[in-house]
C-alpha cells in the first residue's frame, strides 16, 4: 500500500490553470523527488497535499484512505508535515521549546514541565541520529541546523510523510551531508519523504524515485537508479510549441556597456559581461541564482559590495537608481505591483514618474499637459487598454500594467534597458507586443538585458545568453541564430 | 464633498440649538482664530502622513520654539533674529526626525515620540514651567498677532478679519498649490505610496522624506510665531495634545496612515470640523473638556474609515 496517492488532481487560480490531472504515488519509506522548472506547479501541489490550498478536482489517498483536508492542521494530524523554505522557528526560544511549541507538556499546576520537554526533544534527536542540545537557543544555530530542528519538529508530530521544499537551497556544502543522513534515517524508519530541489546531482544522490512536472502537468515518474540526468532534463523542458518571437538582431554594433567584478554580498559573485549596441542579452538560470540580485546591485538599488562599469569606453560610477537613470541605465522590477507601479495613481503619473525632470514648466512646476500627451503617446504605441490616461494602474489587467511599467522606463529613453521578467503573468497578446517592442528598442540602437525564468522567452528573445548558477555566471552562450537549446541552458544552470 | 456637508450639518445643528451664542461674529472669530494654529500644524502633519510617516513632536516643538523666541526677546534681542533662531531650532528638530527616519530607517512613531518628550522637557527646564513674557519687544510684533483687517462697519461694531488667520490661510493655500504642482513636492505622494517603486524610478526617497519632516517643522515654527505674537508669552505647555487634533484633522481630510494620500483642502475641512465640534461642546454642554474626548473619538473613527478604504483598494 502506498503511503500517499494523488489521483487526477487539478487546480486553477481564476482562469489560470496551474495543475491539471496530476498523478503521483509515494511509497512507504522512500525518498521521492519532485522536480520541474519554475512555475511547473511543484509548490502548488505541495500546498494541496499539506491542506493549505483546496484542490478543484481529483483525490488524495493516505494509506489507501481518501482524505479531504480543510486546513493545514488536519493534514498535520494525518501525519503530513511540510518543511518550508522559510523556516517557521522562534529564534529566541530553545530547540526543545520550538519542537513542542503550542503542544507544551505541563505539570499538574499547568506550568511547562521543562525537564520533560527537554528529555522528549532529546529522544527525538536520538531517533534521527542527530547531536543537538535541546536547551540551545534556535537563533544560535546555523541555518542548516535550524532546518534539521524543523525536521525534528515534524518527527515529534509523528509525521509519516515529510515534504521538504528546497531544503538545500540555504545550506552550505558541508551541511548537506547532515541533512541527507537524517533523511536516510527517517526513510529507514518507514517515513516517506517528498524532496523538492532544482539540483539534479542532489536528487540522484538522495532519491529513490523522481517525478517530473511541467507546466502544471504530470510528465512521468522514473526510478532514480535506472535514469540519467539527461533523461530528467529532457522530461523537464519537453518540447514547447514554438511561440512566435521577433527576429534576432539584424546588426550588432560596438560594446556600449561593460560590467566587471559585480558582487552583492552573499547573493552575486564576480559577475562580468559586455553588451553591444542593438543587442538583447538574456539572463537565464533558476530562481535565486542571482540574476535579479546582480541587476539590482548594478543600479545600486541594493548596495553592491564591488563592481566597475564602462559606458562607451568611459568608466562611470552608478550611485543609486536615480544616478543610473541619469546615465541612461534603467532597471525595471520583476514585481510590477510591489516595486514597479504606483497602483493608486493614473497611467499618466506612472508613465511620467521617472522622467519628471523633462516635464517641467517655469519655476519647476509640473507641465501636466505635457505629461498627459506623453502618456497618450505611450498608450497608443503600447496599445494600453483601456486607452484612458486617467485610469489608475491598479485597475488595469496584468498585461496592461506591464505595458505601463515598460512605458515608465522607455519614457526616460534609456541606452541600457534592464527588464526583469517582462512578461510574467501576462496574456499572450501583451506578451508578444512587449517582445516586439523590446526588439524595436534594440534595433533603434539601445542595449537590452532580459531576465526571464521562461526558457522559450530567453531563447526566443536573446542574441546572447548568460546562465547564472549560485550567484555567478556559469556560462555564456551565443544565440544569434537561436541555436541554443533548453537542455543546454538547464545543464549549465543545474550542474557544477 | 462629504466633508463640506458634514461641516454644514454641524454648523446648522449648533446654529439652531444656540443661535445667539454661536451665530455672532465674536464667537465665529474666536473659532477661526484658534483654528489658524491647528490648521498650520495639521498641514504639516499632512505632509508627513503623505510620506507614510507621522510626527508626534509638533506640539512640543511648538512649545520649545515659542520658549526660545520669547526668551530671546525678553533678553532684549531684536524681533527678527529671535524669530530666526526659532526657525533654525525648528529646522534642526525636523532634520533630526527626518534623518533618523529616512537614513537610519527608524520607526517614525518612535523617533517623533522621543522628540516629543525631548523638546517638551528642554522647554520646561529652560523656563521652570513659567510663562515667558517679553514686555520690551518692538510694538509691531505684539500688535500684529491681534490685528484685524476691518471689512465691514456698522454703528455698534466693526467686523474685522484676524491677521494671523489671514497669514495662515494664505501660506496654506500657496503651499497647497505647490504640493500638487511643484515637482519636488508632488513626488512626496509617490514616495509615500510605494517607496521601493519610487526608488527604482529614480526618486531621491531619502532626501524627499527628510525634506517632508523639515517642511512639517516649518509649519510648526510659523504657528509658534503667530501664537507668541497673539498671546504675548512663550510657554512650555503650549500645544499639548495638538498633535492629536492635527492628525485627526488630516486623516478626516483624506490623509492615510498607509501613505500616498492627503490634500490641503481636505485637511482644512477637517480642522474646521474639529473646531466647530469643539465650539459646539462648549456652547451646548458647557464643559470644554469634552473637546479632547471628541477629538479622540473623531480620530478613531477616521482611522477606521481609512483602514476600511485602504483594505478595499488592496483587494482590487
Amino acid at each position: 500500500m502506498d503511503a500517499l496517492q494523488i489521483r487526477n488532481v487539478s487546480k486553477s487560480f481564476g482562469e489560470n490553470k496551474v495543475l491539471s490531472d496530476i498523478n503521483m504515488d509515494v511509497r512507504k519509506g522512500e525518498v521521492h523527488a519532485l522536480i520541474g522548472e519554475n512555475g511547473a506547479g511543484k509548490s502548488t501541489l505541495v500546498k494541496i497535499i499539506g491542506g493549505i490550498y483546496a484542490r478543484d478536482a481529483g483525490e488524495i489517498l493516505i494509506d489507501g484512505e481518501a482524505v479531504d483536508f480543510k486546513d493545514p492542521l488536519q493534514a498535520m494530524r494525518m501525519g503530513i508535515s511540510i518543511v518550508h523554505q522559510e523556516l517557521s522557528l522562534v529564534p529566541n526560544a530553545t530547540v526543545a521549546e520550538n519542537i513542542y511549541l503550542r503542544r507544551e507538556i505541563t505539570n499538574k499546576a499547568g506550568f511547562n514541565d521543562w525537564n520533560k520537554i527537554n528529555q522528549q526533544a532529546a529522544e527525538v534527536f536520538q531517533r534521527i541520529n542527530l547531536d543537538v542540545d535541546p536547551t540551545e537557543l534556535v537563533g544560535m544555530l546555523s541555518v542548516g541546523m535550524q532546518q534539521l530542528v524543523e525536521v525534528a519538529k515534524a518527527i515529534a508530530l509523528n509525521a509519516r510523510i515529510v515534504i521538504m521544499d528546497e531544503p538545500t537551497s540555504s545550506l552550505s556544502e558541508n551541511e548537506i551531508p547532515d541533512l541527507f543522513r537524517v533523511i536516510r534515517s527517517l526513510r529507514d524508519q518507514g517515513i516517506s519523504i517528498i524532496f523538492i530541489s532544482h539540483k539534479l546531482t542532489e536528487l540522484f544522490e538522495i532519491s529513490d524515485r523522481i517525478t517530473v512536472l511541467r507546466d502544471g502537468e504530470y510528465v512521468g515518474t522514473v526510478d532514480t537508479a535506472a535514469s540519467s540526468s539527461d533523461e530528467i532534463i529532457r522530461m523537464m523542458v519537453g518540447r514547447h510549441l514554438g511561440d512566435l518571437f521577433p527576429q534576432h538582431a539584424s546588426q550588432i554594433g560596438d560594446v556600449v556597456f561593460e560590467c566587471r567584478g559585480l558582487s552583492l554580498f552573499g547573493r552575486a559573485k564576480d559577475v562580468n559581461f559586455k553588451i553591444r549596441r542593438g543587442e538583447i542579452l538574456g539572463l537565464s538560470g533558476l530562481v535565486g541564482a542571482g540574476r535579479t540580485e546582480a541587476m539590482r546591485a548594478l543600479v545600486n538599488a541594493d548596495k553592491r559590495s564591488s563592481g566597475q562599469f564602462w559606458m562607451n569606453g568611459e568608466e562611470i560610477t552608478i550611485e543609486n537608481p536615480q544616478d543610473a537613470i541619469s546615465k541612461g541605465i534603467y532597471y525595471v522590477s520583476e514585481d510590477r505591483k510591489s516595486s514597479g507601479l504606483f497602483l493608486n495613481s493614473s497611467i499618466t503619473w506612472n508613465v511620467a514618474m521617472a522622467s519628471l525632470d523633462r516635464m517641467k514648466k517655469a519655476l519647476g512646476m509640473l507641465d501636466q499637459s505635457k505629461m498627459r500627451q506623453t502618456a497618450e503617446g505611450f498608450i497608443k504605441t503600447m496599445d494600453v487598454r483601456p486607452a484612458d490616461q486617467r485610469v489608475n494602474t491598479g485597475n488595469l489587467s496584468g498585461g496592461n500594467q506591464q505595458k505601463v511599467l515598460l512605458s515608465m522606463a522607455l519614457c526616460t529613453e534609456p541606452r541600457l534597458l534592464i527588464v526583469d521578467e517582462p512578461t510574467r503573468g501576462v496574456d499572450i497578446g501583451a506578451k508578444s507586443l512587449i517582445h516586439k517592442r523590446l526588439r524595436e528598442i534594440a534595433e533603434q540602437g539601445a542595449c537590452v538585458i532580459v531576465i526571464s525564468s521562461e526558457m522559450p522567452e530567453i531563447i526566443g528573445m536573446s542574441d546572447r545568453i548568460l546562465v547564472f548558477r549560485t550567484g555567478h555566471v556559469s556560462a555564456e552562450l551565443d544565440n544569434l541564430r537561436g541555436s541554443v537549446t533548453q537542455e543546454e541552458i538547464m545543464q549549465k544552470a543545474t550542474h557544477n | 464633498m462629504v466633508l463640506v456637508l458634514i461641516n454644514v450639518i454641524i454648523f446648522a445643528i449648533i446654529g439652531i440649538a444656540r443661535p445667539t451664542a454661536f451665530l455672532n461674529w465674536l464667537n465665529i472669530k474666536a473659532i477661526l482664530s484658534l483654528m489658524s494654529y491647528d490648521l498650520l500644524l495639521a498641514v504639516g502633519i499632512t505632509v508627513v502622513l503623505i510620506l507614510r510617516g507621522i510626527d508626534l513632536s509638533i506640539g512640543s516643538v511648538l512649545a520649545l520654539t515659542s520658549v526660545i523666541m520669547a526668551l530671546m526677546m525678553r533678553a532684549d534681542m531684536p524681533v527678527l533674529p529671535s524669530l530666526f533662531a526659532g526657525l533654525v531650532l525648528a529646522v534642526v528638530c525636523g532634520l533630526l526626525n527626518g534623518v533618523l527616519i529616512a537614513k537610519l530607517q527608524l520607526l517614525p512613531f518612535l523617533v517623533t515620540l522621543g522628540m516629543m518628550s525631548l523638546a517638551r522637557g528642554i522647554a520646561t527646564v529652560m523656563t521652570s514651567g513659567q510663562y515667558i513674557s517679553f514686555p520690551n519687544t518692538a510694538e509691531w510684533f505684539i500688535a500684529f498677532g491681534r490685528a484685524e483687517i476691518p471689512f465691514w462697519k456698522t454703528e455698534t461694531m466693526t467686523y474685522g478679519f484676524p491677521v494671523p488667520l489671514l497669514i495662515a490661510l494664505v501660506v496654506v493655500a500657496v503651499f497647497g498649490y505647490f504640493l500638487t504642482n511643484w515637482k519636488p513636492m508632488r513626488q512626496m505622494f509617490f514616495v509615500g505610496q510605494n517607496a521601493e517603486a519610487a526608488k527604482l524610478a529614480g526618486l531621491s526617497v531619502v532626501r524627499i522624506t527628510i525634506i517632508g519632516y523639515v517642511i512639517c517643522a516649518l509649519f510648526v515654527w510659523l504657528a509658534s510665531v503667530l501664537m507668541i505674537s497673539s498671546n504675548r508669552i512663550g510657554y512650555a505647555n503650549y500645544g499639548i495634545a495638538s498633535e492629536m487634533r492635527a492628525i485627526a484633522a488630516a486623516v478626516v481630510g483624506g490623509a492615510s496612515f498607509f501613505g500616498g494620500s492627503g490634500s490641503i483642502p481636505g485637511t482644512f475641512l477637517g480642522v474646521l470640523m474639529l473646531a466647530l465640534i469643539g465650539n459646539g461642546f462648549i456652547l451646548l454642554a458647557g464643559d470644554p473638556n469634552w473637546q479632547q474626548a471628541t477629538t479622540g473619538l473623531v480620530l478613531i473613527l477616521a482611522v477606521a474609515v481609512d483602514a476600511i478604504r485602504t483594505f478595499r483598494e488592496r483587494k482590487n
